[in-house]
């Protein structure tokens, strides 16, 4: 069906078959015959692995087509530039199963290999109304288009296989909260002064019963410290995803089959999340706006008295220092958290705390001190308060005076001014609240845990008497009963039969 | 073979069993010579209940560690068979049912079996078969007959060891029915109903008694057979072991009582004849200081003893002490506040009156 083509051969007759400047035949398009989708997407990863598949999309098409006999088999077309490009697929082809084949309208002849260097003609052509003649050494076959299948719906239904090598990339990230659970990120990205962008994506209800689209927080992170990784990735409701090309991202554990940096089949305005397990990819047509992080910070107002006067400024001569006093503050603090050694338990979370102790030690009941006020009961332990897992941390900043764990105390004073500024009496302690309310109790208020925490049981007197009683023996009581009219008869005929 | 299972299985449940344990005991049919030289005969091979046993054991352990922490007995402890029936025929031996024509010599007959038993039976060997033995009799004399006096309208009747009939006591009120419950001792029994004869009853108990003498010692604040120093009880009292026993049991009991006994039994004493005699005043020397370790004991004995026989037992315990305590063996942080507290006792105006006998054993 086929012969070789010779050395300086300029006749042809595979129609739009020609030969370039090396003397090959090339015609305007090269086809990629496969066997099976699977066959195909190796021959994509195999090229995209070294190559860019930019300057084919323009001409690239992937076909499925179906011979006379009914079988389905997939063809790759695209624009046959050069034979460098073409002996690159060919190359690609050949290690994924397929068939290479050039021409330029219906009839496609095999690519040049070893034995043919300046590739084949074909001897006569076939005449037939089919889409597709394919002329190789082998077979010739004619196929007809069944459908074409889009580049880009392949990529998105190709399944991320499990990669666990990318746990650890570094790089950005996309970390994607489920309803509920972003502004929790947020703030957890804020406290831990991590950089990144963040928007609100839309997609449609899941099922049609649902009216409201589904809602979902996308954070973009420049560069996830590490130790966050693992709570991200492990945290359900949390999917963290790696960007592997512009407006694609593979969840982190995942690979794409595809090179998809090779693949630029995505608008850059759009952004598509492929997850692994086998689930749907997330697919936003349009990335909305994104807001920086720091946007999100907690917006406190200064209280109308802070405002600066309207009014203008006069000099005085009375207190210098009057009009540069500022209230006191409490404010969120990254600062490790040290001498935790009080805590604040509110009314509400007693029940929990007097099932808490029967499981408390007797070393923690003797150490933690207690003094119940109306809203709750402050707890006090020297060795510290976290045997106790309940209620508002305290830290003690100085003797006799304590701040809400996690907070600080601003203006940053040292602990000693702040304690002089309150005018604190020795036998005080000041607890700072996170409302900066200052709660004044005296020391005398505190008393053991163990004094105040047991009820007293009611008691029965033990009837001992009783128990003497039981281990008393039973007294022997004899009974007669009526012995018959010859009550020795047993024994005499027994006592005679030994004589 | 048969008739002997039979037969121990009737005097385990209804006599062995309540004079251990307590509870309602019943002396029916006699049992005879030779049926109870068969049951101790076949003793080894008598199949019985395993769990009636085991609930047998676990109450004679209950009474063994009253005076010593045993827990269980030898794999080879049989109930004493022969003296079980031997008892069981002096009991039924009261039964007023003899009490008729032509039965009145039957109890004689028991008798004469019973001390055929007797002379059969040897007394322990060990302390342990001692300590075995008493597990069984050690409440031979609580038993008990509840005879009940029914008087009515129209008359009375006497009810001895069996409850009136129901019909007996209706209308209470309407018949004017009265009864009278009164309890008789074992050896009372001879006296009410019975046309068995008190005497040879007391004495076929002593003699039984003699058969098991921890019990013998154990119960020695008894009235009746009055309590005496017998080669069996002080074999037993000889060993160091016994006589721990021996102690233990005398200290359980009434202290004056126990002075009265003794001392009437070491008044009898002749070292002559019982080569075992001076067990008995070491037995009363160790008694003596166990008591001074503890002086309220000691000091409520002397105000509530006057019974001569009681001053004998305290002058003879305490100088039988007061040598003991010369031995090199007694600690002698102990020997001057012992001696204190004996001093009184030996000098009682009855020390000057021991009997020549007595006074070369001690």
């Amino acid at each position: 069906m086929l012969e070789r083509i010779a050395l300086h051969q300029t006749r042809l007759r595979t129609p739009g078959l020609g030969l370039d400047a090396k003397g090959v035949a090339l015609g305007s398009k090269g086809v990629v015959l496969l066997p099976s989708v699977d066959r195909l997407v190796v021959l994509l990863a195999i090229y995209t692995r070294d190559y860019s598949l930019e300057d084919w999309l323009p001409s690239l098409a992937i076909r499925v087509v179906r011979s006379k006999l009914g079988t389905r088999e997939m063809t790759l077309e695209f624009a046959a530039e050069s034979s460098d490009r073409m002996d690159r697929i060919a190359d690609a082809a050949r290690l994924a199963g397929g068939y290479l084949f050039t021409g330029t309208s219906r009839h496609f002849v095999q690519y040049r290999d070893r034995a043919a260097p300046f590739g084949y003609d074909a001897r006569e052509l076939l005449s037939s109304s089919e889409a597709l003649v394919l002329y190789h050494d082998k077979f010739t076959q004619t196929y007809d288009v069944d459908r074409d299948v889009p580049l880009k719906s392949l990529i998105l239904r190709l399944m991320p296989n499990a990669d666990p090598h990318t746990l650890g990339d570094p790089g950005p990230r996309y970390i994607v909260a489920e309803q509920g659970l972003g502004a929790a990120l947020i703030q957890y990205f804020i406290r831990s002064h991590v950089d990144g962008e963040v928007c609100v994506g839309e997609w449609p209800p899941a099922t049609k019963f649902d009216d409201a689209p589904v809602r979902r927080t996308i954070v973009r992170v420049a560069d996830l410290p590490k130790r966050m990784r693992q709570l991200v990735q492990n945290t359900p409701g949390l999917t963290t995803f790696l960007p592997v090309s512009q407006g694609a991202a593979v969840q982190v554990g995942f690979r794409h089959p595809l090179s998809l940096r090779a693949c630029p089949v995505f608008d850059s305005q759009e952004l598509v999340f492929f997850r692994g397990a086998g689930a749907e990819p997330w697919v936003l047509e349009r990335v909305p706006q994104m807001g920086d992080l720091r946007s999100f910070a907690r917006v406190e107002l200064l209280p109308q008295t802070a405002m600066p006067p309207l009014a203008p400024i006069k000099a005085t001569t009375g207190d210098l220092a009057a009009p540069i006093r500022v209230p006191l503050r409490v404010m969120p603090s990254t600062a490790p958290w040290r001498s935790v050694n009080a805590s604040f338990i509110s009314k509400e979370q007693m029940p929990l705390f007097r099932a808490l102790a029967y499981s408390l030690s007797p070393a923690v009941m003797r150490e933690v001190r207690v003094a119940s006020v109306a809203a709750g009961c402050f707890l006090r332990s020297a060795s510290g308060i976290d045997a106790i897992p309940l209620g508002t941390f305290f830290r003690e900043l100085v003797a006799n005076l304590f701040v809400p764990a996690g907070f600080e105390v601003v203006p940053r004073v040292a602990p000693e001014v702040l304690q002089r500024a309150l005018a604190l009496n020795p036998a005080q302690l000041a607890f700072i609240g996170s409302d900066s309310r200052v709660r004044v109790i005296d020391e005398s208020a505190f008393v053991p845990l163990e004094t105040l925490l047991l009820e007293a049981p009611p008691w029965e007197p033990i009837a001992a008497e009783q128990i003497a009683r039981s281990l008393e023996h039973e007294s022997i009581d004899l009974k007669l009963s009526d012995m018959g009219p010859f009550p020795l008869s047993d024994a005499k005929r027994n006592d005679e039969t030994k004589s | 073979m048969k008739n002997t299972i039979e037969v121990a299985e009737r005097v385990l449940r209804e006599f062995a069993t309540p004079l251990v344990v307590g509870g309602t005991m019943h002396a029916s049919r006699a049992i005879g010579y030779g049926t109870a030289m068969d049951l101790e005969r076949d003793r080894a091979s008598i199949a019985l209940d395993p769990e009636w046993m085991s609930k047998l054991q676990f109450a004679r352990v209950r009474v063994a560690r009253e005076l010593v922490p045993l827990d269980r007995f030898a794999d080879d402890d049989h109930p004493p068979w022969a003296l079980l029936a031997a008892l069981h025929d002096l009991v039924h031996a009261t039964h007023p049912g003899f009490n008729q024509v032509f039965r009145r010599k039957d109890p004689a007959t028991i008798l004469n079996w019973v001390e055929k038993i007797f002379s059969e039976v040897s007394p322990p060997t060990t302390v342990g078969s001692a300590l075995a033995r008493h597990t069984w009799f050690a409440r031979v004399l609580e038993i008990m007959r509840t005879d009940q006096d029914v008087s009515f309208w129209v008359g009375s009747r006497t009810f001895r060891g069996t409850d009136p009939p129901t019909r007996l006591l209706a209308w209470p009120d309407i018949r004017n029915v009265r009864v009278t419950k009164v309890e008789h001792s074992l050896l009372d029994l001879p006296n009410h109903g019975s046309s068995l004869a008190a005497e040879p009853f007391v004495s076929a108990i002593e003699t039984l008694l003699k058969k098991t003498p921890l019990t013998d010692v154990a119960t020695c604040a008894r009235t009746r057979p009055t309590f005496s120093f017998t080669p069996e009880n002080l074999a037993l009292a000889a060993t160091t072991a016994g006589r721990t026993l021996c102690l233990r049991a005398l200290l359980r009991q009434d202290t004056a009582e126990v002075n009265a006994s003794l001392g009437r039994a070491v008044l009898r004493l002749d070292g002559r004849e019982n080569e075992h005699a001076h067990a008995a005043i070491r037995l009363l020397g160790e008694r003596a200081i166990a008591l001074a370790q503890s002086a309220g004991l000691e000091n409520s004995a002397a105000q509530t003893a006057p019974d001569p026989n009681g001053k004998v037992a305290r002058v003879v315990g305490a100088r039988a002490a007061l040598t003991q305590i010369q031995s090199p063996r007694f600690p002698e942080v102990h020997q001057s506040a012992i001696a204190a507290a004996l001093k009184p006792a030996s000098a009682l105006p009855e020390a000057m009156k021991l009997p020549a006998a007595l006074e070369r054993l001690l």
